[in-house]
């Protein structure tokens, strides 16, 4: 299945909007853009917010990368003078995301943790339902999901969270064979242990999953 | 720029399709599909030889979607290749690697596409990829400070680490020893090939 490569999911969907409303959802991507400023911002404000909803989908921690693109209707690609132009009513926004783990806990997920910035930025689409409940959200989805012709991934047999363990691994190693190379042996060993104890969470183990396979008869 | 995030490129390509049919009779989508269904896999995959590509994506999109009454249906007058790239690095950089590293597989895909000026020269297939490139509105990613290249030796040395601890926690060496089989992983770690993209 060309949706699937190793524990990577790739998700693609097209969403359309009354053209009036593309302009609400450029300004929410605005906004989101001017909350990851590096600037102190307090929670409770409305940039505070924005930027929390983008710490949530850091957290849920099972997204490689993700992407949204709003294509206006006038913007499909016209390359050639003998291919038609578009006559389109709506602006659509693509939807990409690649993931570890099965679609519907992913959707579930985001259903689930940050339901207010889903809905902040499909709100606009046509007809849709809001994250909550599941359900119709979940059909949503799947009325406007398109299967993948073809996928690749760099590193099939890591999840998400196997990345970054493997990141933040090679850091504190980096750091611990600076730190433990004139010890003594003994020195050694209890620095060791302790070394071990602070990186057991990132030493998950990559590979691929297995296809499920015919029984034997 | 919305494309980029720290290091990362999210480049989005839409690629109008050819109508009627190719040469061997059968309509160009379908041709895509299938010159995208004979790619190789993983490490085989023409995409393992540009080095800088996470993950990459081709969507052939035939239709647009529907919701019921009362919207209004939208019918596509082209079908499109979607070609979706997560990289790290500079775009121009990027579809140049494309274009030396695996020209034919984009050939053979992209010949089904309109106006394709093949992979022959830098400057025309640069500006057709340009021609076709629709703005990234908002790009995201779990950690986009670090290139594939540190991403692959990460992944590298949690393997070899874990297989280490694992080793070590049966043996209960004495410290000495402990030390000296340490030296010989940093030492295995240095001289460690980078492992090859689609391997892992």
């Amino acid at each position: 299945m060309a949706n699937i490569c190793g524990k990577a999911y790739a998700l693609t969907a097209f969403t359309r909007m009354n053209p009036i409303k593309t302009h609400g959802l450029r300004l929410v991507f605005a906004l989101i853009r001017l909350s990851m400023l590096p600037i102190p911002l307090p929670k409770w404000s409305l940039m505070g917010k924005i930027r929390q909803v983008q710490v949530d989908l850091t957290e849920l921690s099972f997204i490689h990368f993700a992407r949204w693109v709003i294509i206006e209707r006038g913007q499909f690609p016209r390359v050639a003078d003998e291919q038609e132009p578009e006559e389109l009513h709506y602006d659509y926004l693509l939807f990409e995301s690649n993931f570890n783990g099965d679609w519907e806990k992913y959707i579930d997920a985001f259903s689930q943790v940050v339901p207010g910035g889903m809905d902040n930025i499909w709100r606009w689409s046509v007809k849709y339902p809001q994250s909550r409940p599941i359900t119709p959200f979940l059909n949503y989805i799947r009325n406007c999901q398109y299967d993948t012709d073809y996928y690749y991934s760099a590193y099939p047999g890591a999840s998400t969270n196997d990345v970054r363990g493997a990141l933040l691994l090679q850091e504190k190693l980096d750091r611990f064979i600076l730190a433990s190379a004139a010890l003594p042996p003994e020195q050694f060993a209890a620095a060791y242990k302790r070394f071990t104890v602070e990186i057991q969470n990132c030493l998950s183990t990559t590979g691929r999953q297995a296809y499920p396979t015919r029984v034997a008869s | 720029m919305a494309n980029t995030s720290d290091k990362a490129y999210g480049l989005t390509i839409l690629s109008p399709i050819l109508g009627g049919v190719s040469a061997d009779g059968v309509p160009h989508d379908r041709a895509i599909r299938r010159e995208l269904i004979a790619l190789g896999a993983d490490g085989e995959s023409p995409f393992a030889q540009v080095p800088t590509t996470h993950f990459a994506r081709c969507v052939v999109i035939d239709t647009l979607p529907y919701e019921g009454i009362p919207a209004k249906v939208d019918q596509l007058k082209n079908k499109y290749l979607l070609f979706t790239s997560n990289f790290d690095g500079e775009l121009d950089d990027y579809l140049e690697l494309v274009r030396t590293r695996m020209g034919d597989a984009v050939a053979r895909i992209w010949s089904h596409c309109h106006a394709f000026p093949g992979v022959r020269d830098r400057a025309p297939f640069a500006s057709y990829m340009r021609r076709c490139q629709v703005e990234t509105s908002f790009f995201f990613g779990a950690y986009t400070k670090h290139t594939l290249v540190e991403v692959l030796r990460a992944l590298d040395t949690q393997r070899r680490m874990a297989q280490f601890v694992a080793e070590q926690q049966g043996a209960r060496r004495a410290p000495a020893a402990l030390q000296q089989a340490f030296r010989e992983l940093v030492g295995e770690l240095a001289g460690a090939a980078l492992p090859r993209p689609g391997t892992i």
